[in-house]
């Protein structure tokens, strides 16, 4: 069974490149969403196997979405996706319960690297 | 990293070694005694794997595999798979000195290494192939104390504080994080260079750890600097020409000397002027700040006897074993100090005295249980501190020296015949064992690899100004005494005139001085003694035996009782001058025969003194 994975970005034009790099890995994106209320009632639905999570997003923060699944899944795995400059906005996110980051722009060595790593992890 | 030259390490990494396999020596020997005991053996584990982690870093690739397996072992024990017994310690012992050997050489590894790795990877493999069967009942290894873990991230990665945080975050999964380097906020803000510390308890092994952090392409090196919860680190053994001094010591001296230099500019400045009052009174401070300067000296060159102390233990566990002897081995006193050149010359007769006491001494458990005696041997060896000397002790509870043994043997070796054998009091037989080549027993001892002798012991205790005797009574046991100066280059000394010369007697053979009349002196048997509070005590005219010419005529003598080994002897002099310190110095190679004398020293006005060796002549 292919690894699944939930996309959240507020950003189609992100979700679109995460997406392409994970699929040609072979992850199966079982769904995406464009912001923290969203990313919620999405991992509550899917019971994804890892999440990419944007941090600036309308309606909820990524921060606040982690807190909130971690919440309900202590071991959800979550990768946050940040901009350069978001480097305490990311600790938040590792504090709270993320275990990993990307930096935008994508080196898909990297996001790979990482996903792998954080679906490895207990 | 690596571009820098190691090989200035190298000094270190020896005396620092040395001290880790001193210490693992005392840790496997308490760990036979309390196998179960899980602080000796996460001990031996940290030592083995501070060793690994330094001959790796100094590319000594055969020390780092022994270590390694060795290692190895040890966690096995640690997790409850293997339990220790007497092969097991024997390897461990076998490990470690092949260790110490591969100091000196590092490259001479070879087939013994190769063997020894196979002998431990054996006993190694056996159990993993066990283990692996029912790893799921496993209890999770125990934690090994504090460990430094130094995190260095590439050049230039962005946001390195989210890095170091997730980091971190991983890191606390597997250990938990006791302090941060530098501090925790700034390290998540990206405040560090490229490298920051964390101190840990690991969960699991360091290896894991350290794994897991490297999978990070951020991360560049992981290193565990050092794993505390070893011992005082001042507290380390000294070899040779090693010495550690504290920077407070230091500091004395550099003031000592500064107040000399200042001296020397006054007393330069009342020259000049010919003020021969203070003058005088410049030269008293100089004396003085010189005699500081001596004792600070002297200090400096004091270490404490644990020093040698700690690495008999294990060879008195491996005699004992050899002799299928069981004996409590108890040290005490070993915090006094003494000089460290007198302390090495001490390591190599104490050794053959707890040897001795081992051999001789001691019996076996059977014969124990028979005279009523605990099975368990006891053995002792003390240190104490005595105005300006120190006392040393090995005593046993063993089954005494055998008197009319050693006289039989005496008689037989020809040393007395069997009609004067009669005569001889106890002292008188006992001292048959100072004779060179005497030993009740026919045994070649392995290690010095000729019959162990008494009299290698008093020769040694000589030439460093001590003394040796003993004490043995008949199933009670025997005890060695070995008496001791505090240093060998500065004694305290009696300067006597013979004739037109100077010489020094060293203070701690002196009795009392008298003035002997020369009606006094009586001959007995061709031998000239005379009678101290009814003592008869032979008289040694030092005239005589220096071969000066004047001095037959005098009436009444200078005489210094010295007293060597429980023996008096009167010293006949032409006068007394005084008592000082002196800095001894060996004599010329071209006179060291002369075995009236121990040494030469410079006295005040320059003119040199021989010191006359007080053992010899008595």
């Amino acid at each position: 069974m292919p690894v699944r994975i939930l996309i959240v970005d507020d950003a189609i034009f992100m979700r679109k490149m995460i997406g392409d790099i994970l699929k040609k890995e072979g992850y199966e994106i079982c769904g995406e969403a464009e912001n923290g209320i969203e990313a919620l009632s999405k991992y509550k639905e899917l019971h994804p196997d890892l999440v990419t999570m944007d941090i600036i997003m309308p309606d909820m923060s990524g921060i606040d979405a982690v807190q909130e699944i971690v919440k309900q899944d202590y071991s959800a795995k979550i990768l946050m996706v940040s901009a350069m400059g978001q480097q305490s906005l990311v600790v938040e996110a590792i504090q709270k319960g993320a275990k990993d980051y990307v930096i935008k722009p994508f080196q898909p060595s990297r996001v790979l690297e990482a996903v792998e790593r954080v679906l490895k992890a207990k | 990293m690596n571009e820098f030259d190691i090989s200035k390490y190298k000094q270190i990494f020896k005396s620092e070694t040395v001290e880790y396999l001193s210490q693992l020596n005392q840790y496997i020997i308490q760990l036979e005694k309390t196998p179960e005991k899980n602080a000796i053996i996460n001990a031996i584990f940290r030592n083995y794997h501070t060793i690994k982690g330094m001959a790796g870093t100094m590319e000594y690739k055969d020390i780092e595999e022994l270590a390694h397996s060795l290692e190895d072992l040890l966690s096995l024990i640690r997790d409850g798979s293997l339990s220790v017994n007497s092969e097991i310690i024997d390897l461990m012992l076998r490990g470690t000195d092949r260790i110490e050997h591969l100091i000196e050489n590092p490259n001479e590894g070879g087939l013994q290494n190769r063997l020894l790795i196979e002998n431990i990877s054996e006993i190694v493999k056996g159990k993993v192939s066990i283990k692996k069967e029912k790893t799921l009942t496993k209890r999770p290894p125990e934690k090994i104390g504090k460990a430094t873990c130094k995190i260095t991230l590439k050049k230039g990665i962005p946001l390195k504080g989210a890095r170091a945080a997730v980091l971190i975050s991983d890191l606390a999964q597997n250990a938990e994080i006791v302090n941060f380097f530098p501090d925790e906020s700034s390290i998540e803000k990206g405040n560090f260079e490229e490298e920051f510390s964390l101190t840990i308890t690991p969960k699991i092994p360091i290896k894991k750890i350290k794994k897991s952090l490297l999978s990070y392409s951020d991360v560049l090196s992981v290193d565990f600097t050092d794993v505390i919860g070893k011992l005082d680190v001042t507290s380390s053994i000294l070899r040779k020409s090693d010495i550690r001094v504290e920077i407070k010591k230091l500091n004395t001296l550099q003031n000592l000397l500064s107040e000399l230099v200042i001296a020397k500019e006054t007393l330069r400045g009342y020259v000049q002027k010919d003020d021969k009052e203070r003058i005088l009174d410049e030269t008293d401070r100089i004396t003085n700040t010189i005699s500081a300067l001596q004792d600070e000296v002297v200090k400096i060159r004091m270490v404490p006897i644990w020093q040698i102390f700690e690495r008999f233990p294990r060879v008195v566990r491996d005699k004992a074993k050899e002799l299928e002897k069981k004996v409590d081995f108890e040290i005490r006193g070993k915090d006094i100090e003494l000089d460290r050149s007198m302390l090495e010359n001490l390591a190599e007769p104490l050794l053959h005295l707890l040897r001795n006491s081992l051999y001789h001494g001691l019996e076996r458990p059977e014969e124990r249980k028979r005279l009523g005696k605990p099975e368990t041997g006891h053995l002792i060896l003390e240190a104490e501190r005595q105005r300006g000397v120190v006392l040393i002790k090995v005593s046993d509870d063993g089954r005494g020296m055998n008197i009319p043994k050693i006289l039989e043997k005496a008689i037989k070796k020809e040393i007395v015949t069997e009609a004067k054998a009669k005569s001889l009091t106890e002292k008188e037989i006992l001292d048959f064992i100072f004779i060179s080549g005497f030993s009740t027993l026919d045994v070649v001892d392995e290690v010095s690899g000729r019959g162990v002798g008494m009299d290698v012991v008093k020769t040694r205790l000589r030439t460093l100004g001590g003394t040796f005797d003993f004490k043995t009574e008949k199933n009670k046991g025997t005890t060695f005494i070995l008496k001791v100066p505090l240093t060998m280059a500065i004694i305290k000394a009696f300067l006597v005139n013979v004739g037109d010369e100077t010489y020094a007697i060293p203070l701690t053979f002196i009795e009392e001085t008298i003035e002997l009349h020369s009606q006094s002196i009586k001959t007995i048997h061709s031998k000239e003694i005379f009678i101290l509070r009814d003592e008869a005590i032979p008289v040694k005219r030092l005239h005589k035996i220096f071969g000066c010419r004047n001095g037959d005529g005098t009436e009444l003598y200078p005489t210094v009782i010295v007293n060597s080994e429980s023996q008096k002897v009167a010293l006949t002099t032409s006068g007394f001058r005084e008592h000082t310190d002196i800095v001894v110095k060996t004599l010329p190679k071209t006179l060291t025969d002369i075995k009236e004398f121990a040494g030469v020293t410079l006295l005040r006005d320059g003119k040199p003194a021989l010191i006359i060796d007080v053992p010899n002549i008595v």
